[in-house]
């Protein structure tokens, strides 16, 4: 996200210039898609043709796989990461244009169950986090950092709250590597417990949104499973994500009064400065949808834009995903991270399974 | 990626330039100006 600022900022000083110079990037992300789908096309075309038995893979996890292969074995020219850097705008973008496929009755029904058990997932992982890390003696900062980005949602979290309580560079990196590599790791392991576990695709998207960290990665790792879960993977991680101003204000209070960060000014302004406005704009095409401001051939059309967009996010996911970078952040924040993560995932897992016993899913 | 997130500047915000967009192309969408968008 904070890339993509960067791109778009740059976009004031000479903005025809700094436009032409997404492009290319822009076209990396494309053609990495493109070529995901089409592999996954061809897989499907051949494996059919065939009559061999072979899963579904879906395009996401190729874009991530050629993003990640070309991202860590070859060292892009500078030409491309002004765009390959506005991946997280389309994450945005395409999450808006998302809204297009819930009705304001789905998101008041799978919305409400999100938000009930994001409360309790907040709660949770906040306290899980903390122990874990005074267990293992890591900085308060530190501590926070990461309790607050596996709680809420990620690397945006972490930024907000490194400003908020005025934490060091080092301890931000270490949470955000912590973050970024559990999150690459969530790809592949809650797909394959839900198939294990034969989750529905709402249980399943619900579980993902809760438990996975980055929006990026949530968004991907919901997808990979299917189409329907990653869209409901979305629903809940963006609940996850509304409350993000609140948890920081929270933290921000906490070491002003210490004397260990700046006082807060109005508090009302400090929550709206922190809310992810794509929250606004999810519900505002969700709500001119629901009220027929749009016809089904239309909505077909918003919702396959929604697609596009987030095809972009992929290959960016796996272009920005450095393993050499990640892995020079140190040992001890990984492994409070991953025994969280673990636990986290868990405590979330069995949340999902108990709403879906209750509301059916 | 790390060290570009942690050295951004809290600039224009994105989150609105995304909802401008896609609020765009919705407008694009609804009055058919972008039509049958395949997949």
């Amino acid at each position: 996200m904070a890339s993509s600022t960067i791109a778009v900022e740059n976009t004031t000083k000479n903005p025809l210039l700094a436009a032409l110079g997404l492009l290319p990037g822009i076209a990396l992300l494309a053609v990495i898609g493109l070529a995901a789908k089409w592999i996954e096309q061809s897989l499907n075309g051949y494996t059919k043709a065939h009559h061999i038995v072979f899963p579904n893979i879906e395009y996401v996890l190729w874009a991530i796989v050629i993003g990640l292969i070309i991202g860590n074995l070859v060292k892009l020219p500078a030409i491309f990461q002004p765009g390959v850097d506005t991946y997280e705008f389309w994450l945005k973008t395409g999450i808006v244009l998302l809204g297009s496929r819930f009705l304001v009755a789905d998101i008041r029904k799978l919305g409400g169950i999100s938000l009930l058990l994001v409360f309790i997932e907040i709660g949770g992982s906040l306290l899980l986090m903390t122990a874990l890390g005074k267990a293992f003696g890591l900085r308060p900062k530190l501590i926070n950092l990461l309790a607050i980005g596996s709680a809420v949602c990620g690397v945006s979290a972490i930024i907000a709250t490194k400003g908020a309580i005025d934490a060091d560079d080092e301890d931000s990196s270490f949470a955000i590597a912590a973050i970024l590599a559990l999150g690459a790791i969530s790809l592949v392991a809650f797909p394959a417990i839900g198939h294990a576990l034969h989750m529905s695709n709402n249980a399943y998207g619900l579980w993902t949104g809760l438990a996975v960290d980055n929006t990026a990665e949530a968004t991907a790792a919901g997808a990979i499973y299917s189409d329907a879960a990653g869209k409901v993977a979305v629903l809940a991680k963006t609940c996850r994500n509304a409350m993000i101003g609140f948890v920081v204000l929270g933290y921000a209070v906490y070491w002003a009064r210490k004397g260990q960060a700046n006082v807060i000014g109005n508090k009302a302004t400090f929550l709206w400065q922190k809310f992810p406005k794509f929250v606004l704009g999810f519900l505002l095409i969700s709500a001119a949808v629901s009220f027929g401001a749009f016809n089904a051939d239309q909505v077909k059309s918003l919702a396959n834009l929604s697609r596009w967009a987030f095809l972009l996010t992929f290959a960016g996911v796996g272009l920005k995903t450095n393993f050499g970078a990640l892995s020079k952040q140190g040992v001890k924040p990984f492994v409070v991270g991953i025994v969280g993560e673990v636990l986290i995932a868990a405590l979330t897992l069995g949340l999902v399974i108990g709403a879906n016993r209750i509301w059916t899913l | 990626m790390a060290e570009q997130v942690v050295t951004k500047k809290s600039g224009l915000p994105v989150d609105w330039w995304a909802v401008l967009l896609a609020v765009v192309l919705a407008i694009l969408v609804r009055f058919g100006v972008l039509q049958h968008i395949p997949w």
